[in-house]
């Protein structure tokens, strides 16, 4: 029987590779952006981040500007990068505690590994919509997302 | 046996508890739901039974009136919203209230019995916060938090299953809430398997004689009907999802020896914004009311039939022939007001206007010809509803089925069930017995005698609640002479809010 997973397109995303402080590459020093991630329950695993604008959003299918994956280490972890220009975007985070590349989820799709969006929106019987999620980066940004189950 | 209405006394007994509704500390001055019901108490005892719990831990030893059976042994488990206010902001809905799991036991002369607040992560998480904070099924308090799964908001209020050696709460859209059987503290949210934690398992779940468990939930934004299969053992056989767009709201279904069977009502989930969960739904009665028909050994092969629209909460049974014709048995309605009317006029104060009519049907489906076909159970035109059945022929061919009634719509005191009764299939014959006017049973259930033949030797045994005496009893029938009322009967020392659903765990 077919599984239905709601957060598949945060899957399939990863599931290609991620890049790690992806796809900056142009030349002008950009300013810094910070993710402090709240509540890593466990060192096991790997955290997987990506930020991206409302293209690159849920089912919407463009290019995160930014994905990459960290070892966990329990407690708060900070993400550091400089591939963030100015604009509108949203930042996703699960811990893969496993190490099975994915975001394991029950048999009607809902997620059984910790996972936190921009402004920790959790979103109402589903993920959280871009609107709720959206935040603006100009300059040196700094935001938070804690995980939960 | 007197009944007298005295809120005074109620009030004394109860009073030197700790309240629910005033250890949330705040009020919300005004909220005009709250207001009119406490007005209305004033001058409707019946009212009472839908107040909040006047405490969150109950405790009390009685003695039993007449003779209690040697041979019932056990605990009878209830549950039901209790806690109907939080902050000064009072539930819109009856279904909304947070669980309270209750225990009665028997020593042969003393009932005892024991009553808590199940502590699911929402009643802790509003009790410490002194308010509503989450929507419930059908309110929505001011400013409510995002609710980022259905346990956040899983009130534990509906059912209760004993399995495996576990005592489970159960609601209708999450995960059951395990309780110890003793003590009933609150264990936790429970999770079958790590595969299947966090997915709906409604509070009907059907337990072969063999104690194979089956049962299924709504995913309604996700348009999925989860399937459960689940050994004596806890341990999950099989799960599954069928596409089911738009989603109704099921309540229960039935299960025979080769299907489960599921009635899905025109109650379809349309617009989920801005509104309660049960706002989210609109009764469409042009569209008719589906049955889903799903293979117990391979949950990918299902059928879908139909039927005219209506509106079942509960069925007492399903059973199904060699042939591929299965029996079963709902109390249905045309329309579901009682969900929409009248069960939210309760939590204003107020009688609901009309009594909405429940009939007993009896349902056929026809796997060969792949149709459905439903007829009136019996003549009698009363209100009938929680069915029941002895536990051992569940998921097999039924001949008895206790409910509660209702009679006399216009004399009635009150807009509940008022007696109730014993329907045996082969022989046509129902008999019944009515309570005195000021009290209201609540579900009654079958309790067979140990060793004796299925349907045979048992008692029926159920609580009710006496708006006279402001007191909620425990009774217990004679299956054989029903009619001839209690042979034992307890009187607790206080009322407790009026519940839903119990099984007895022998």
């Amino acid at each position: 029987m077919r599984q239905i997973n709601r957060y598949g397109p945060i899957l399939q995303l990863f599931r290609q590779v991620a890049l790690a402080f992806g796809l900056a590459g142009s030349g002008t020093a950009a300013a810094e952006f910070t993710l402090l991630i709240e509540n890593v329950q466990t060192a096991e695993g790997d955290l997987y981040i990506s930020i991206g604008d409302e293209t690159a959003f849920g089912d919407a299918g463009g290019k995160h500007a930014v994905q990459t994956i960290l070892k966990a280490r329990a407690g708060s972890m900070r993400f550091c990068t400089d591939a963030l220009t100015d604009g509108t975007y949203a930042a996703q985070v699960y811990h893969d505690v496993n190490g099975n590349g994915e975001l394991d989820s029950n048999f009607v799709g809902m997620p059984r590994e910790p996972w936190g969006f921009s402004n920790n929106a959790r979103g109402n019987f589903g993920p959280p919509k871009f609107a709720d999620t959206r935040f603006e980066v100009k300059g040196d940004t700094r935001i938070s997302i804690r995980l939960e189950k | 046996m007197t009944y007298r209405t005295n809120r005074r006394e109620f009030l004394r007994h109860a009073g030197a508890a700790m309240s629910l509704a005033g250890a949330a500390g705040t009020t919300i001055a005004g909220d005009p739901v709250q207001n009119a019901f406490e007005q209305a108490l004033t001058a409707t005892p019946w009212l009472n039974a839908f107040a909040s719990a006047q405490q969150n831990d109950y405790r009390s030893t009685v003695e039993i009136n007449g003779r209690w059976p040697d041979e019932l042994r056990g605990t009878l488990y209830r549950n039901g919203p209790a806690r109907h206010e939080v902050g000064g902001f009072r539930y819109r809905h009856w279904f909304d209230g947070d669980g309270m799991l209750h225990a009665y036991r028997s020593d042969g002369t003393r009932l005892h019995h024991r009553a808590r607040m199940i502590e699911t992560p929402k009643y802790q998480a509003e009790t410490a916060a002194g308010r509503a904070l989450y929507p419930a099924f059908d309110s929505v308090p001011p400013n409510p938090a995002e609710v980022s799964s259905a346990d956040a908001i899983n009130p534990a209020n509906i059912s209760v299953l004993p399995h495996h050696g576990k005592l489970l709460a159960l609601w209708e859209a999450g995960s059951p809430l395990e309780v110890d059987a003793e003590t009933l503290d609150t264990l936790g949210v429970y999770a079958f398997s790590d595969e299947t934690a966090g997915a709906p398992f409604s509070a009907h779940p059907r337990v072969e004689p063999d104690g194979t468990l089956w049962n299924f939930g709504y995913l309604s934004s996700a348009g999925l009907m989860a399937l459960w299969h689940v050994d004596s053992s806890g341990r999950v056989v099989k799960t599954g999802t069928v596409p089911t767009a738009p989603m109704g709201m099921p309540h229960d279904f039935v299960v025979t020896s080769r299907h489960l069977v599921i009635l899905i009502a025109p109650l379809h989930y349309r617009t989920p914004e801005g509104t309660s969960f049960l706002g989210a739904h609109e009764w469409e009665p042009d569209h008719p009311a589906k049955i889903l028909v799903v293979d117990k050994n391979d949950f990918s092969a299902y059928r879908w039939l139909e039927l005219p629209a209506q509106w079942v909460f509960h069925f007492g049974n399903g059973w199904e022939e060699k042939n591929g014709i299965i029996h079963f048995d709902g109390a249905r309605a045309d329309s579901p007001a009682l969900m929409f009317d009248d069960f939210r006029a309760l939590m204003r104060g107020e009688r609901p206007r009309r009594q909405t009519s429940v009939r007993q049907y009896r349902y056929q489906v026809d796997l060969r010809r792949n149709i459905a076909t439903e007829a009136p159970m019996f003549d009698e035109r009363f209100s009938t509803e929680f069915p029941t059945i002895d536990p051992r022929v569940s998921c097999r061919r039924n001949d008895r089925l206790v409910m509660l009634h209702r009679k006399d719509e216009k004399q009635a005191l009150h807009p509940m069930f008022c007696g109730v009764s014993l329907y045996d299939m082969k022989a046509d014959k129902l008999r019944s017995f009515d309570y005195p006017p000021t009290v209201m049973p609540e579900e009654h259930l079958f309790v067979p005698t140990p060793g004796s033949e299925p349907e045979s030797d048992g008692w029926i045994v159920g609580t009710a609640y006496d708006f006279g005496n402001l007191r909620t009893e425990l009774n217990v029938f004679d299956v054989a002479h029903l009619e001839d009322g209690p042979i034992a009967r307890a009187e607790l020392p206080y009322a407790l809010p009026f519940g839903l659903h119990g099984k007895f765990a022998a």
